[in-house]
C-alpha cells in the first residue's frame, strides 16, 4: 500500500467503515510507516475539533416546536365539512315538491339508525362507549369461546388527565416529579416553565434549585434561574449563583446569574465578579462583569 | 409498550401514542435537521412538515423498514430539498424569531471554555468558523452523508437505506466530505 492511498482512508478508518481487507492492508502499512502514523494522529485531531462543534438544540426551542405541532395536528384532526353533497342535498330537499318524500326519507333514516345502535347488536360498540377516555390497547392472546364467540385478552394503558392549580399538591407533586424526567428535556422545561411561579414553596425551590445546579440542558437552567429572581438575597440562592457564574459552560445562564446576583450587592460581590473576569472566555459575558464592578467602584485590573 | 406497540396504537387513531412516538424522536430529528441546515426557521420548517408527513402517511407504514429509517427517510428528504432551494434561493440565515425572542444558531453551538487563553480562544473561535464554511461547501448529499455518519453516528449502510442508495455510493460521498475537510483544517490542526 502507498502512503497516498493509506491516508486517502484514515477517516474511513477512523469511522469503522473500510472492508476487512482494507483495514488489515492499512493497520499493516501503519506499522511500518511513521509518516503515516503521524497522519493518522492529526485525523483524529480534525475529527474531535468537528465534533466541537455540533450543536445542541435548545430545549425552550424544542418545547416551542412541540406546542406547535401540537396546534397543527388539532387542526388536521378536526372534521373538514363535505359540503359539496349536503348543500345541494339542501337544496333539492328545500323544494316544496319535495317536502313529503324528505320526511318519509327522515323517519326511514331514524328507523334504521335505531336498529344498528341498538343493545345487544355490538359488543364492540359497548366497549367503546364505556366511557373512561382514550387508551392504547396491546391485545395480548385470542381464543374461541365456548359460544362460538371470541374472547380477547388485552393490556390496557389508560390516559388520565388532571386539572388543578399549582397550590393543589398533587398537581405540585406531578410537576416536580416531570421537572426531573431524565429522558424528556422537553417536558422538564415545561415544567419548570409552570413552576417557577411557585417558588415560594420550599420544595419547588429545592428543585429549581437543583435543575439549576445540575440539569445539563441549558434551556432548563435558564426557565430554574428565572423562577429563583425573587429569592436571590437568600444565601443558598446566593451561593448557588456564584457557583454557576464560575462553572457553568453557557454563557447566557453565566449573565443571568450576575444579573440576579447584582440584585444585592453584599459582601464577596466584588471578589467574586473579578475572578469571573479573570477566568471567563466569553467576551458579553466580560464586559456584563466590568460594568458591574465600575457600578460599584471596584477594581477591574488589580486581581 | 414497545415501540412496535406505539405504532399500532397510533396507527389506529391513539393520539397519546402518537404523541409518545414523537417524544422518542423528536429531539434527534430536530439535531439533525439543524446541523444539517444551520437555520433555526429552516430547521422549524422540517420539524413540522416531518411530523405530520407522518401523521398522514403512519397508516402505510408497513414493518417493512424500521420506523426509525422511515422517519429519517421523510426528514432527509425534507431537508435535502430545503439545501437544493437555497442554493437558488438565499444564503443561511441563522436568525430566527421565536415566542422567546430572537435565537442566534451560532449561539447554540458550546463554546469550549478556555479558562482566560485568548490566544487559545481566537484559534478555537477560528476554527469553528472554517468547520461552518467547510460544511456550507459541501454539496447536499456529502452534507447529509457526513451529518449522518460523523454527527448521528449511523453506519453507511443504514444512511445508504435512508438516503435511497448504495453503501457503496453513501462511502464514496463520505470519501469526498473528508477528504475536503481535511485539506480545510489541514494547517490547523
Amino acid at each position: 500500500m502507498t502512503c497516498e492511498l493509506a491516508r486517502s482512508r484514515l477517516s474511513l478508518f477512523l469511522y469503522g467503515e473500510l472492508s476487512f481487507d482494507e483495514e488489515e492492508a492499512l493497520q499493516q502499512h501503519l506499522e511500518s510507516c511513521e509518516g503515516c502514523r503521524h497522519a493518522l494522529e492529526r485525523e483524529k485531531v480534525w475529527h474531535e475539533a468537528v465534533d466541537l462543534h455540533a450543536t445542541e438544540p435548545p430545549a425552550n426551542l424544542l418545547a416551542q416546536f412541540r406546542q406547535e405541532l401540537r396546534a397543527r395536528l388539532a387542526e388536521e384532526r378536526r372534521p373538514h365539512r363535505t359540503f359539496a353533497l349536503w348543500e345541494w342535498l339542501g337544496e333539492v330537499l328545500h323544494a316544496p315538491y319535495m317536502r313529503p318524500i324528505g320526511a318519509l326519507a327522515l323517519v326511514l333514516a331514524g328507523f334504521l339508525a335505531a336498529r344498528l345502535t341498538a343493545p345487544g347488536v355490538s359488543p364492540v360498540s359497548q366497549a367503546d362507549n364505556a366511557g373512561h377516555g382514550p387508551t392504547a390497547t396491546q391485545v395480548r392472546y385470542v381464543q374461541p369461546d365456548a359460544s362460538g364467540g371470541v374472547r380477547i385478552v388485552m393490556d390496557e394503558t389508560r390516559q388520565r388527565i388532571l386539572s388543578g392549580s399549582l397550590e393543589d399538591l398533587a398537581i405540585q407533586r406531578l410537576l416536580l416529579a416531570a421537572a426531573s424526567d431524565a429522558a424528556d428535556p422537553g417536558l422538564r422545561v415545561e415544567s419548570m416553565d409552570i413552576l417557577k411561579s411557585g417558588a415560594d414553596s420550599p420544595e419547588v425551590r429545592r428543585v429549581l434549585l437543583q435543575a439549576l445546579r445540575q440539569d445539563p440542558v441549558a434551556g432548563v437552567r435558564l426557565k430554574a434561574i428565572e423562577g429563583l429572581k425573587s429569592f436571590s438575597a437568600e444565601p443558598e440562592v446566593r451561593k448557588v449563583l456564584a457557583d454557576v457564574l464560575l462553572t457553568d459552560e453557557n454563557p447566557g445562564v453565566r449573565t443571568q446569574a450576575i444579573d440576579l446576583l447584582v440584585q444585592h450587592k453584599g459582601a464577596g460581590m466584588a471578589g467574586l465578579l473579578q475572578e469571573a473576569l479573570y477566568r471567563d472566555s466569553n467576551e458579553y459575558v466580560r464586559q456584563r462583569c466590568q460594568k458591574t464592578l465600575r457600578e460599584m467602584n471596584a477594581s477591574v485590573g488589580t486581581f | 409498550m414497545d415501540e412496535a406497540a406505539l405504532i399500532r396504537a397510533a396507527q389506529q387513531g391513539d393520539q397519546d401514542a402518537f404523541e409518545r412516538l414523537v417524544r422518542a424522536y423528536d429531539q434527534s430529528v430536530l439535531r439533525l435537521a439543524m446541523n444539517l441546515l444551520r437555520s433555526v426557521e429552516d430547521a422549524r420548517d422540517v420539524y413540522q412538515d416531518a411530523f405530520l408527513r407522518v401523521y398522514k402517511n403512519l397508516h402505510s407504514f408497513r414493518f417493512d423498514c424500521s420506523f426509525h429509517t422511515w422517519l429519517y427517510r421523510i426528514v432527509t428528504n425534507l431537508c435535502l430539498d430545503h439545501l437544493r432551494k437555497r442554493k437558488v434561493r438565499r444564503e443561511e440565515s441563522p436568525v430566527a424569531h421565536t415566542e422567546s425572542g430572537t435565537l442566534d444558531f451560532m449561539q447554540m453551538v458550546p463554546e469550549e471554555r478556555v479558562d482566560g487563553d485568548p490566544q487559545r480562544h481566537l484559534m478555537s473561535r477560528e476554527l469553528g468558523r472554517r468547520i461552518g464554511e467547510v460544511l456550507r461547501g459541501f454539496t447536499p448529499r456529502e452534507r447529509m452523508v457526513f451529518e449522518l455518519r460523523h454527527y448521528q453516528g449511523m453506519r453507511l449502510k443504514a444512511i445508504g437505506e435512508v438516503l435511497g442508495t448504495s453503501e457503496e455510493a453513501a462511502k464514496n460521498c463520505l470519501f469526498r466530505a473528508t477528504q475536503k475537510m481535511r485539506q480545510a483544517l489541514g494547517d490547523f490542526v
